[in-house]
């Protein structure tokens, strides 16, 4: 079945096509949603309110971009917000921590390593690479994110962002530049 | 969190920073993603069922409906209490007492059943 033929099932209300959607997408949305949140558990949640809302809104789907386009905008969306209620959450519990004199529970990197222990330098790097990217601006973060976890083309990334292929490569441009810079200050003050 | 061994130059470190990207492993959705996700849908099915009964309920107690059941509980509340003697009523009574066994003396057969 096609992309347009699929979404034409759904939008009729059938089940068959809505999971025949949700087997040829979930492991593309919750990749993406991982490379936004590091959280494998919150990864999978935020794809299933992604399906959810599919599901609750593909009658406004008005099929102008491809059904995965939409369903990679939307897994976008929500990981970014979830990334930043947990940022408010966790800058939250340190002031508490800060102010309250109780200890914070430490950090569990998820660093999606085979064997993190294995190659601790390794991990230390996912580590702080992760860290630079999040401090990028949003767009470049996107289309950065969506480049190297999901490697889409620059062409797939400017139909999901909405915009062209010139933006998305002055985007990927600037994001690369900035995260050296980044990477530089972080190892010349090492 | 310390920082990885100075040895070579800072654009080494860079360069080697940046590669840790190309292996990352992909994220894939756990085995029982679908049969969640239908979970998920099917609770919000039931919910949204719901919702629509509730509207219809409302639906009825709109202000152009509600003098047309007043008139109608009123009209039905006057037909059954002509239809009702007094000596009707105490059979009734008495069947309702004898249906549910509440003039049955108390006993704790309940415990003794349930409680083997």
């Amino acid at each position: 079945m096609t992309e347009t033929e699929l979404t034409k099932e759904i939008k009729s209300g059938s089940a068959r096509a809505f999971d025949e959607m949700v087997a040829a997408y979930k492991d593309m949305v919750v990749n993406t949603c991982y490379g936004f949140l590091r959280d494998r558990h919150d990864a999978e949640d935020i794809a299933q309110d992604v399906f959810l809302e599919v599901h609750r809104s593909i009658h406004t789907f008005q099929e102008k971009s491809k059904l995965s386009s939409w369903l990679y905008r939307i897994a976008v969306n929500k990981s970014l917000n979830l990334a930043k209620k947990k940022k408010r959450r966790q800058l939250m519990s340190s002031l508490q921590a800060r102010f309250g004199g109780e200890e914070s529970p430490a950090e569990i990197p998820d660093t999606n390593m085979p064997n993190p222990q294995a190659d601790l330098e390794q991990a230390e790097r996912v580590q702080i690479l992760q860290r630079a990217i999040d401090s990028l601006a949003e767009n470049q973060r996107i289309a950065f994110t969506l480049s190297k976890y999901e490697q889409l083309s620059y062409k797939e990334i400017a139909e999901v962002m909405a915009t062209t292929l010139p933006a998305v490569e002055s985007l990927m441009n600037r994001a690369k530049m900035n995260l050296q810079k980044k990477l530089r200050k972080y190892y010349e003050n090492g | 969190m310390t920082r990885p061994e100075n040895t070579g130059n800072v654009e080494e470190q860079i360069q080697k920073t940046l590669r840790c990207l190309d292996e990352v492993e992909k994220a894939k959705a756990s085995p029982f993603f679908a049969q969640r996700l239908r979970q998920r849908l099917a609770d919000m099915d039931g919910q949204g069922r719901r919702g629509s009964l509730a509207d219809l309920l409302m639906g009825w107690l709109r202000p152009a409906f509600v003098p047309a059941l007043v008139a109608a509980s009123v009209v039905l509340g006057v037909l059954i209490g002509s239809d009702t003697s007094s000596g009707s009523r105490a059979g009734n009574l008495q069947s309702f007492v004898s249906s549910y066994g509440l003039d049955a003396p108390e006993t704790n057969d309940y415990f003794l059943t349930h409680g083997e």
